[in-house]
């Protein structure tokens, strides 16, 4: 079973190859993308669950390509993985919706934690989202209901 | 007779330096500021040759001087080294006329000390040297990073890919040499970034006490090594967690490697003291010889085998953008005291904030 659908953006080829490798012997589906157009692209046409993003890549700046793919998938788990951490970095990454900032060199084990965690948030959120949904409509045909007992009751 | 009376006192009283040398190269003047300068008296100057006070590569610069004098060449601004009675080397500039002496032709030297002036050059290129150095260290750290994760992320998937019942001790052992050094070469990035980031300190309400504990906490300290803790009463400051934490990690290893050897004490306190906080690390060590002492914080500077030797740099630079200053002091055979002072209202940085 897939675990959930990753993307992967760098332009080193050594850590797209290897990060790819690690999500999928882990059971994740992985997709990579080598620069900034071929990411926001893949946004467009597939779904991902989560994508792993290199802060400097060869045709835009990672806050740039997080704040396309809010519009592409704005529910997508955003990482950043980058070895030019910089205070002011990581803020912007934050203020441009990631959900993580990570330092290179990362061990894959601590990646992984972060994704499964960032995961589980994104599914607590949706649940309770979902729930808060399930709520309102009960709710509302409760109240629709009470309403209609009334107007039967007035009726008689 | 009077004007001559004059000349003479103006020559004797002038702030350069000022000597006459005849045409064989002795000297049969100097002046008041040129004993001072040199360190000499009047007699042990007076009748000897000038290559005598002059460093070997300056030798011909007399002869230069006359030669030029005689093709009718205005006066030339050179500079050169003295050599005083302590056997110093002494920059001075120097420019000469020609003149008459006895009947020959001399020539009156002028000296300026211009000791300050090459310092501050030197000064200047070493800050232009240091800028040099963290604008390559950020390269490099940033380059660096990317090859570091893709031999960890190798090292993982080699390891996932041998089912453990198959692993051997040796791949274990390899695999281990792997990540370990991969550790090592961060922890060697990140000092390169901290001496070389220049960012300001992020500044937020610190227990300095509880900050002195979390960075004992990181330290592994060897069975021969005690360390005591004598944390004052102290108020809390704005400042950077992740500057002075630093300055404290360093300054706890920095003191258990001078005891590695024979082992020791290092007692660490904190106190209020006037407007600042003063944190003081004591050991028990081999202590710093006096050479090394003025170019610890000054250089890359390193008695170790292994390490850059920007430790202490990185601590002066944290503590300095805080508005404060490291100290130290040592005896060699007895040991050394660091101490960090950091100011509690911190003007520089905004001032302390009233609620926080």
């Amino acid at each position: 079973m897939v675990k959930a659908y990753v993307l992967v953006v760098d332009d080193d080829k050594g850590i797209l190859e290897t990060f790819k490798t690690i999500l999928e012997q882990n059971g994740y589906k992985v997709d990579t993308a080598q620069n900034g157009r071929e990411a926001i692209e893949k946004t467009k046409k597939n779904y991902y669950d989560v994508a792993l993003l290199d802060i400097k890549l060869p045709d835009m700046e990672g806050t740039k390509l997080l704040l396309e793919m809010r519009d592409t998938l704005p529910k997508m788990v955003k990482i950043m993985v980058t070895g030019y951490a910089s205070l002011q970095n990581a803020v912007d990454s934050l203020n441009y919706g990631a959900h993580a900032y990570i330092m290179k060199p990362v061990k894959p084990d601590e990646l992984l934690k972060v994704v499964e965690k960032k995961l589980e948030e994104k599914r607590e959120a949706e649940k309770i989202t979902e729930d808060k949904v399930v709520k309102w409509i009960q709710t509302r045909v409760a109240k629709a209901t009470q309403e209609e007992d009334t107007d039967e009751r007035q009726q008689k | 007779m009077e004007a001559e009376l004059r000349a003479s006192i103006l020559l004797e009283e002038a702030s350069a330096g000022i000597a006459v040398i005849q045409h064989d190269g002795k000297i049969v003047f100097v002046n008041k500021r040129l004993l001072q300068l040199s360190g000499y008296s009047k007699d042990e100057i007076l009748g000897h040759h000038y290559e005598e006070f002059v460093d070997k590569k300056y030798h011909d610069f007399a002869l230069n001087l006359f030669q030029k004098k005689l093709q009718g060449m205005p006066p030339l601004l050179t500079e050169i080294e003295l050599i005083d009675k302590n056997g110093e080397r002494i920059p001075v500039e120097m420019s000469g006329s020609l003149i008459r002496y006895k009947g020959y032709p001399a020539i009156v030297v002028i000296f300026r000390d211009i000791r300050e002036r090459k310092l501050l050059q030197k000064q200047l290129l070493e800050i232009e040297r240091l800028k040099a150095i963290c604008d390559l260290a950020l390269i490099v750290g940033h380059d660096l990073r990317n090859p570091l994760q893709a031999i960890a992320n190798a090292a993982y998937i080699i390891r996932k890919e041998i089912s453990n019942d198959k692993i051997s001790e040796r791949i274990m052992q390899a695999l281990k040499v792997i990540q370990d050094s991969i550790q090592y070469s961060d922890k060697i990035l990140r000092d390169l970034r901290d001496f070389a980031m220049t960012e300001p300190p992020k500044l937020e309400k610190l227990d300095i006490n509880a900050l002195v504990n979390e960075a004992l906490a990181q330290i592994e300290v060897p069975t021969n090594i005690e360390v005591i803790t004598k944390l004052g009463n102290v108020p809390k400051i704005y400042a950077d967690k992740y500057m002075l934490k630093k300055i404290f990690v360093n300054l706890f290893i920095n003191g258990i490697q001078a005891m590695e050897k024979n082992g020791g004490i290092l007692s660490v306190s904190t106190r209020k003291r006037g407007g600042f906080i003063e944190i003081t690390f004591e050991d028990t060590g081999v202590g710093i010889p006096e050479e090394n002492l003025k170019k610890l914080f000054t250089s890359i500077f390193t008695t170790k085998a292994k390490g850059m030797g920007i430790g202490l740099l990185i601590c002066k630079k944290f503590a300095e953008s805080h508005g404060g200053s490291i100290h130290v002091k040592s005896t060699v055979g007895k040991g050394s005291t660091f101490t960090v002072k950091l100011p509690i209202k911190n003007k520089d940085l905004g001032g302390e904030k009233p609620y926080g």
